[in-house]
């Protein structure tokens, strides 16, 4: 199994560096307590495989993901349609330097699908569940990214 | 005269990112192909000089595009735009003889030094 610390680490460092490069904004990592709040977020899930199985859950404040929506687009978006395409993008290119990394760091061979767009929360986790979860702050709201080993 | 470029990806964030690095520039973006199959059939119609590829595509992936259209034209020339960097994968783009490959997030700096040494390159393979 790929060490959660490991993937905790690069998780992190991928995320903060990619959210800024694409789309300008400052993620300042927060120790918990920051979950987005219900009614107002939406969800971006993959699935990854291979060696190990797990699920990605990114959470965002709305704002945040039309905010990087909008700087991806480099002009106002039409729709929500439009949120979940660049925002699906978005979590994509995470999702590929994130695994690419790890493979080559843990000699693991993981793979990941196309991520989905939820205009809603999606809560997976079961009590006793192996998973962690990443908190951050933005100027345009919250964000928490969850890893739920699954195993296959 | 403008050097045609037909971008093959299933996300408009990269079409759009080529679009605004390629304005003003000697490249023309003549067809935006969100499918395999789309691409197969705009190459037929267009024959542009230049190729981008997405590898991760609905139904037919990247690299059966590409074998698709080399076997149409074995001198095409295709470059791999994607966010894994698979060591695999890299080499697998390599093998199959595409001219380069690029990592998503795109740069302006990049993406034109791949495009400007892709075009010079003459059919045979060789740099013109």
């Amino acid at each position: 199994m790929v060490p959660w610390e490991s993937m905790q680490e690069l998780l992190d460092d991928v995320i903060v560096s990619m959210t800024k490069r694409m789309a300008g904004i400052d993620m300042e990592r927060t120790s918990a307590g920051c979950p987005p709040d219900e009614g107002t977020v939406s969800a971006l899930i993959t699935e990854i495989t291979g060696t190990d199985g797990f699920t990605l859950v990114y959470h965002a404040d709305n704002a945040l993901l039309l905010e990087i929506a909008q700087k991806m687009k480099r002009r106002p978006v039409e729709d929500a349609d439009e949120v979940g395409e660049y925002t699906r993008e978005y979590f994509n290119i995470i999702c590929g330097h994130m695994i690419s990394q790890l493979n080559r760091r843990e000699k693991s061979s993981l793979r990941f699908s196309m991520p989905r767009y939820l205009p809603s929360p999606f809560y997976k986790t079961e009590k006793d569940q192996n998973a962690f979860v990443l908190h951050y702050q933005t100027p345009k709201g919250p964000a928490e990214i969850q890893g739920i080993y699954t195993n296959k | 005269m403008s050097i045609k470029l037909m971008v093959v990806d299933d996300s408009k964030f990269v079409y759009n990112e080529m679009e605004f690095f390629l304005e003003g520039t000697e490249f023309e973006l003549v067809r935006y192909c969100k499918s395999g199959e789309e691409a197969i059939e705009a190459y037929k119609e267009l024959k542009p000089d230049l190729i981008t590829m997405d590898i991760i595509l609905p139904r037919m992936d990247g690299f059966e595009c590409a074998k698709e259209i080399l076997s149409l034209n074995p001198n095409a020339k295709i470059i791999f735009i994607s966010s894994l960097a698979y060591d695999d994968t890299i080499e697998e783009a390599k093998e199959m003889g595409c001219n380069d490959f690029l990592f998503k997030p795109i740069e302006q700096d990049s993406l034109l030094e791949v495009l400007t040494k892709a075009s010079q390159k003459a059919d045979g393979g060789e740099e013109a």
